[in-house]
């Protein structure tokens, strides 16, 4: 009992969640209007997009890579997908557009994967020159205005909602269909990287390339298989932004990989590779969500938001990082004893 | 004994000799591309001044991403800490300059100013330094964090308005040339890559900082301090985004909080097509310098294009450029890395 009692108080995702229910209480004393039903929809509702992508970045940062260009991903999905049907005057369900996304975001995943695994660029590389690819070519080739008159299944599936509820204002919060497909991509992820193979081999090649090769994982097979998954999730994503935004800006998402990366690492997962947790992730999206949605609640000037911002990542990639160092030191200690 | 010498040698030697010359040639290749589909006003002696006007602060910047590289990580806080600098020094001129100054009254101040960018940048630069060594913070995340906190400064300071108001003799520092065809930022950058030349590869700072990056346990075994090395080369890398602070406010005669954010990616860009290795312990100067000089003359040329949404064409090309320079320096490095293997 005791030991595990240890065991959770250990873990790094049982401080975020103190921290995440601190923070609540104390933005709630300062604000009352924040411990409502309705705020928790709004926060959600904001959340959902970064927890997308979030989910991409867990994987690739599990694996020892690092992917920059997911948010340049979800943007080319969603501008082209929506740009095409558009066009097109499609007048069919949401399903299509969906479709097209993941394919879309599938064949710019194979492209990252083919120059990380096949070519040996290092991940931070390849992804910032395919950032770059995929942005310059969108904005050049495909388009660079918004398209806010989306077609109508998108813009049916944005207004679609699981539950609604009316503050004392009458303000409407609701919590969108959206919501789903983060629910869903947060289960298939999940079964992949707890019961298979394919998932045991991430965690494997980011704790020790040479080791995880020795034991027999393909490492070319895993990394392709990473990024175009990644890929897959990214452009899930940014279609999520369109839904949600029921508007198509093909600048609304640069800047923000960043953010998503911070989450991840603020949640645990190593940057180095080999740990983090599903979880962990959540956790981490739901803090940063929340600081960044409450700050103007408590009321800070939003001069001060950039600042903010920048002292939430430094604190949370720093408690992280600290104590991965302590405990390497402590290691180090047992193992000169 | 004479046969390993004489194969050890060559291998040490020439391996980045033989990146730089295939930069080298590119660079070549690209300057005769532009200016071949637009000789006229491509090969002309303004269209050269104004490039040496454009290039030097984001090659000053590239030095410093450079740097932090070499130690095996990246400074995303370079633009933050320029904005800054720059912003805070020009605060000081506006305010503390006379109106009646004379020429030689303003030229003491603009020398305050510099030491005011050079301070600020220092210790921005500082600040990085001890968040990755004492916190350990990887660098990536640590100057993330940094960039935001340094540009919020500067939001708050200016309340997200711009500067501006500067003597007349700080315009021609960003905008003057000597003798009236060598521009005074390009003397700047020239400056600034002799004495980084000479502190990498002259000074046991620079040795050791290149041995850090190839292997931090040993360096560390052998006695290195590394984290006095991470803070000090991250404090370098500061004092030149303070600098190009310096000659941004000048070239540009107001200071802003988000000026020049996409210098950020650029930077990178550069340092890593000048063959840079982001994991640590090798590039150099040279490298940078071609690296810049290639980017400016394709945005140049690309610029004479004349086509609309030219800018998202120039990052389209310039991700394509990175993505062949390393896929090449792979393959060609990949039946030399084979050979010790099968031996």
């Amino acid at each position: 009992m005791n030991r595990s009692i240890r065991k959770i108080a250990g873990k790094n995702e049982f401080y975020v969640l103190i921290t995440i229910v601190v923070l609540c209480i104390v933005i709630g004393l300062i604000n009352n209007a924040f411990l409502t039903l309705s705020s928790a929809f709004d926060i959600i509702r904001s959340g959902i997009e970064m927890g997308i992508f979030a989910v991409g970045a867990y994987i690739v940062i599990v694996s020892g890579g690092i992917d920059v260009s997911c948010t340049a991903v979800g943007t080319f999905a969603m501008f082209t997908t929506t740009k095409i049907l558009y066009d097109s005057k499609y007048e069919g369900g949401i399903l299509l557009a969906l479709v097209m996304a993941v394919g879309f975001g599938l064949i710019l995943g194979i492209l990252n994967g083919t120059l990380i695994a096949y070519l040996k660029i290092p991940p931070l590389i390849a992804t910032l020159a395919t950032g770059g690819i995929i942005n310059g070519f969108m904005l050049f080739f495909i388009g660079s205005r918004e398209i806010s008159n989306v077609p109508k299944g998108i813009y049916n599936a944005g207004k679609s909602m699981l539950a609604v509820v009316e503050n004392e204002h009458g303000f409407k919060s609701a919590l969108p269909s959206t919501l789903l497909i983060l629910i869903g991509v947060l289960i298939v992820t999940f079964f992949i990287m707890r019961y298979t193979m394919l998932g045991r081999g991430i965690f494997a090649i980011g704790g020790d390339m040479i080791s995880a090769q020795r034991a027999g994982f393909n490492i070319k097979r895993t990394q392709m298989f990473i990024y175009a998954y990644v890929g897959i999730i990214s452009g899930l994503a940014g279609m999520v932004h369109t839904i949600m935004m029921i508007n198509s800006n093909p600048l609304d998402l640069s800047g923000k990989e960043m953010m998503v990366i911070a989450a991840v690492v603020i949640g645990g997962a190593r940057i180095t590779g080999g740990h983090g947790s599903l979880t962990g992730t959540m956790l981490g999206v739901s803090l940063v969500t929340i600081m960044s949605n409450s700050l103007i609640l408590i009321g800070i000037p939003s001069f001060w938001q950039r600042f903010v911002t920048g002292l939430i990542i430094l604190i949370g990639t720093g408690i992280t990082a600290y104590q991965a160092k302590r405990m390497k030191k402590q290691l180090n200690v047992e193992v000169a004893d | 004994m004479n046969k390993i010498v004489n194969f050890q040698k060559p291998k040490t030697k020439r391996k980045p000799l033989g990146n730089l010359v295939w930069l080298f040639i590119f660079m070549v290749g690209i300057f005769a591309l532009m200016g071949l589909s637009n000789p006229e006003s491509y090969f002309n002696i303004d269209n050269f001044t104004s490039m040496a006007f454009q290039f030097p602060e984001i090659g000053i910047i590239a030095i410093g991403v450079m740097l932090a590289m070499l130690t095996g990580g990246i400074d995303l806080s370079m633009v933050g800490t320029a904005n800054l600098a720059g912003i805070i020094a020009a605060m000081f001129m506006v305010h503390a300059i006379p109106e009646d100054a004379t020429v030689g009254t303003q030229a003491m101040y603009v020398f305050f100013a510099f030491l005011i960018v050079a301070a600020v940048g220092l210790v921005c630069g500082l600040i990085n330094g001890l968040i990755i060594s004492k916190v350990g913070t990887p660098p990536i995340l640590a100057t993330l964090g940094t960039m935001q906190v340094f540009m919020g400064i500067a939001i708050i300071i200016t309340e997200g308005r711009a500067v501006l108001g500067f003597p007349e003799f700080f315009a021609d520092i960003g905008n003057g040339a000597l003798f009236g065809v060598i521009p005074y930022p390009l003397i700047f950058f020239v400056l600034i890559t002799v004495i980084m030349y000479f502190v990498l590869h002259k000074t046991s700072f620079g040795i050791k900082l290149y041995m850090m990056g190839t292997n931090i346990h040993a360096a560390e075994f052998s006695g290195v301090n590394t984290g006095r090395m991470i803070n000090t080369s991250y404090s370098i890398s500061g004092l030149l985004a303070g600098i190009a602070g310096f000659i941004l406010i000048a070239r540009t005669n107001q200071a802003k909080a988000d000026y020049g954010t996409s210098y950020t990616l650029q930077s990178i860009l550069v340092a890593v097509l000048g063959g840079v290795n982001p994991s640590g312990g090798f590039g150099s100067i040279g490298g940078i310098v071609i690296a810049v000089l290639t980017l400016q003359f394709l945005s140049t040329g690309m610029n004479m294009l004349s086509l609309t949404n030219v800018n998202f064409l120039r990052d389209f090309v310039w991700g394509l450029a990175l993505v062949i320079v390393m896929a090449a320096d792979y393959l060609r490095n990949r039946n030399k890395d084979k050979k010790p293997k099968q031996a």
